[in-house]
């Protein structure tokens, strides 16, 4: 991987991990613990999105002024930890630039949850009392990587296939003969669907639409094992044309049976405005009431006009637009309602609401309002206290694993009650 | 007009001659009948591209199929649709339903919303019985027109419509044409390729004053060089992955070069990628510490709304190290959907477009620009007087554009001469002194 955490400030050049030799630098001051301390900082534990290369390269640079001005040494680790050697130094400037990285983080609920307690964010070993703790720490660590250096070569024979979206970035020549496969590749096999539902006021869920969507994991395996597809926001954008292109082509064959229930479809604003959308609407138009095509945010804000235009265009023939890739942040930033979807699609995390005032969850409740909680969908609603999150905004449209099996329940018992009623 | 490949290979007869035979053919059969011609040529070019008239054409599809009617997309985008009188009030409704797509074109402002004259500027209605010899006339004008605009008629082009055809057309920028330009980046000379643009201050009468100047590639140049023929706007995505490349040599130029570009106040333009990458972090490296003050990042909206965890991330970052923020690439459509000052963005620079006068008007648009902040604003792309006089009406007082850069030129022509009349000056008082 050209750009994995390993590889930031570490030296990788050199044979040994950053874990030993801080390791050596640990042991070397065994017999002079005067006025020393080390700080360690825990970005391993911030959420997996904000610790990226970029993250820890940024949060490295952060302490550049005490690195030149005084006696610290830092060291960039493997997982994306930063531990801080320092001597004759007050702990008050250490602090400082740490409230300052703690700054550039406060999105995270690592950083926004530990204000005060500070306990989960940094680690502070006084070389007084705690060097031992810390000799043993960092021994441990430095055995650990350099495990973990030797079975990486091993494994790597077999990985190809990463978990989730790993793999090397995506390339503009890599890009192209992906875009070629597409084009010979029957996409039917690689559509699925997932629900999403309307919770009714005793409880009980109605289907809204099923979403048509292609699987970009199986994607991924079937044409670019060893790629990550997803790496540049840009180029993928880019494959999501190619892509649209046959799923309309794909359905415009297959066409909708009239007793299918309503359908969404993802598509770029560019797509709804091509040929290809027209032959859709030529085989489809009769089902368009039934049909909510899905708009993405960063396609419909890199051109709101054409965007305005196809909106207007898509309403007129009967379907309905989402608005989709919206998360509580962006509602922070911006009115979705400017845009007059009909739907608006938000993604749920777990870092909103722990990184959430009640200040802010207040504003968020009060733009949900002034739009209409009857146009919001929470999307990725992985378990209950995603549900009782987006409920206590009025939200009661949703879609995500967690309504998969609330789904799938329900048909299983449908199922049950039938043979019950047969037997 | 932009043509798919398929359609510039194929040259069915005209939809002109069509029209014309058809008229003809009516004469025999044309009680009941009613045409209408609805002048699409007349709105403003955003809104009359290949997308907009298939659109357009496909309203008139209904009552195609029912074989109600029969619709020509004329050359000039024009459409001409002869219907049977029973279908009125279908045709009308279509009609109403175009009037609604294209409500913000200009060509509808101060309509009084009259839908029953016969004619306005929108479309023009037609009884074929009593109308028959004024069709025939027109079709006829309209197929030597078309004819005309085929062969000799390029010559009353205009550089500038010139250069939007070709625009337009062109090769597409596939992935593979991507990959090879991106590949001739690593090693062409950019540095001819380098534009300095200033954003001034502009106020009242008085004479332009620089605030900073934009550094950036000529993109044109750079397709001239690079990839000559092939479209660069007609893919978005792949044409904002070549600007992170572009990015890179950028910053590695202007880290090497101490002396000529990083001088006074200047701007650059980086995708947020860059600014959290490697090759950034050497940049901040070699500018003095003091310099980056008076250096403005300027960051594109897009690239804002893809992911705004990055972008805060990467603006606290820049702000800490002391670079000031500017959100480039809005309009006066996509002005309301940033809020400046949440986004911590020091200033913003929207894309000036004569539209808002007419489509937001004076009051409108001021409170659009007090929302944003008065004095954060720069109106770019500024081709024209007008933009400086509605800017200036509204609030706005920096400013940034070929309109502005003759201003720049005028004034220090200006300044020159006045210069040269002073040593004259003095040089006649120095001769009269010697006279003495």
């Amino acid at each position: 991987m050209a750009d994995s955490t390993g590889s930031v400030v570490t030296i990788v050049s050199e044979e040994r991990t950053p874990e030993s030799s801080l390791f050596d630098h640990v042991e070397r001051v065994t017999h002079a613990r005067g006025e020393r301390f080390a700080v360690l900082l825990n970005l391993s534990k911030l959420s997996p999105h904000h610790r990226r290369p970029h993250h820890i390269r940024i949060a490295a640079r952060t302490f550049d002024s005490l690195l030149n001005t005084r006696d610290v040494q830092l060291y960039v680790l493997g997982n994306g930890d930063i531990a801080l050697m320092c001597k004759d130094i007050p702990v008050d400037d250490v602090d400082y630039m740490i409230d300052k990285l703690r700054m550039l983080f406060r999105n995270d609920p690592l950083a926004a949850r530990t204000r005060s307690g500070d306990v989960e964010f940094t680690s502070w070993y006084d070389f007084e009392s705690e060097f031992d703790i810390f000799f043993e720490l960092t021994q441990a660590r430095a055995e650990a990587a350099n495990k973990i250096a030797a079975q990486s070569e091993d494994a790597s024979a077999g990985r190809g296939i990463g978990a989730g979206f790993a793999g090397q970035p995506l390339d503009p020549y890599s890009l192209a003969k992906i875009d070629d496969s597409l084009l010979r590749l029957p996409i039917g096999e690689l559509m699925r669907e997932q629900p999403a539902v309307i919770v009714g006021a005793d409880g009980t869920e109605d289907i809204l639409f099923q979403e048509q969507f292609v699987s970009i994991s199986d994607l991924q395996r079937r044409l670019a094992p060893g790629f990550n597809l997803v790496s540049n926001p840009w180029l993928f954008q880019h494959l999501t044309e190619t892509i649209d292109k046959r799923v309309l082509a794909a359905m415009a064959r297959a066409g909708l049976g009239d007793d299918s229930g309503p359908i969404s479809v993802n598509l770029n604003v560019k797509s709804v405005l091509s040929k290809d959308f027209q032959r859709f609407d030529d085989a489809l138009t009769q089902h368009s009431g039934k049909i909510v095509i899905e708009m993405q945010q960063i396609d419909v804000f890199s051109d709101v006009e054409n965007f305005t235009l196809a909106r207007n265009w898509l309403r007129d023939r009967g379907y309905r637009v989402l608005l989709d890739g919206l998360n509580p942040l962006a509602l922070q930033y911006f009115n979705p309602g400017l845009l007059d979807a009909d739907f608006y699609k938000v993604a749920w995390g777990t870092e909103f609401v722990e990184a959430e005032t009640t200040e802010i969850h207040t504003e968020t409740g009060a733009l949900v309002e002034k739009v209409g909680p009857e146009r919001f969908i929470l999307g990725r609603t992985d378990s209950e206290e995603a549900m009782s999150w987006a409920l206590t905004l009025g939200v009661r449209r949703f879609q995500g694993f967690f309504i998969d099996q609330v789904v799938e329940r329900k048909a299983e018992k449908m199922l049950q009650a039938r043979l019950d009623g047969r037997a | 007009m932009a043509l798919s490949p398929e359609d510039e290979t194929y040259q069915p007869a005209s939809q002109e001659s069509l029209l014309l035979d058809y008229v003809h053919r009516l004469e025999s059969h044309m009680e009941g009948r009613r045409a209408v011609h609805v002048h699409l040529s007349e709105l403003a070019s955003d809104n009359r591209r290949d997308h907009h008239i298939r659109i357009a054409s496909s309203t008139f599809e209904p009552l195609v199929k029912l074989l109600e009617g029969q619709l020509f997309a004329l050359k000039n985008s024009d459409l001409f649709f002869i219907y049977k009188g029973d279908s009125q009030n279908d045709v009308e409704t279509s009609i109403l339903k175009l009037q609604f797509l294209f409500g913000d074109d200009p060509l509808f402002e101060g309509e009084s919303g009259d839908t029953h004259s016969e004619s306005n500027a929108f479309r023009t209605y037609y009884d074929v019985e009593r109308n028959y010899a004024d069709i025939l006339q027109l079709v006829r004008g309209l197929v030597m027109d078309a004819q005309e605009s085929e062969t000799g008629g390029e010559e009353a082009v205009e550089a500038k419509t010139e250069f939007v055809v070709r625009e337009e057309r062109g090769e597409a920028l596939t992935p593979r044409v991507l990959g090879r330009v991106e590949d001739a980046l690593q090693r062409a000379d950019l540095s001819n390729m380098v534009r300095r643009q200033f954003v001034c201050a502009l106020i009242g009468e008085a004479a332009p004053q620089p605030l900073f100047s934009e550094l950036f590639i000529s993109i044109q140049d750079l397709r001239e060089t690079l990839m000559p023929g092939v479209n660069l706007t007609r893919s978005r995505w792949l044409f904002q992955h070549l600007t992170e490349t572009l990015d890179r040599r950028v910053l590695a130029m202007l880290s090497k070069s101490t002396d000529r570009s990083i001088t006074g106040e200047i701007s650059v333009n980086l995708n947020i990628s860059t600014l959290l990458s490697p090759e950034f972090m050497a940049f901040d490296d070699a500018v003095i510490a003091a310099m980056r003050g008076s250096i403005v990042i300027e960051l594109q909206k897009v690239d804002i709304f893809a992911d705004l965890n990055d972008y805060m991330f990467a603006r606290d970052f820049a702000k800490e190290r002391g670079y000031r923020i500017c959100i480039d690439g809005l309009t006066h459509e996509t002005l309301a959907f940033v809020d400046r000052e949440k986004l911590g963005a020091d200033m913003v620079k929207m894309i000036w477009n004569s539209d808002i006068i007419d489509n937001v008007g004076a009051k409108r648009a001021k409170r659009l620009i007090k929302l944003a902040g008065a004095s954060k604003v720069i109106f770019c792309r500024c081709d024209e007087e007008a933009a400086v006089d509605f800017g200036q009406e509204i609030g706005v007082n920096m400013f940034q554009g070929r309109y502005i850069e003759n201003l720049i030129a005028e004034e220090s022509r200006r300044r020159d001469m006045e210069m040269a009349r002073r040593r004259t000056q003095n040089l006649d008082l120095l001769e009269e002194g010697d006279g003495e």
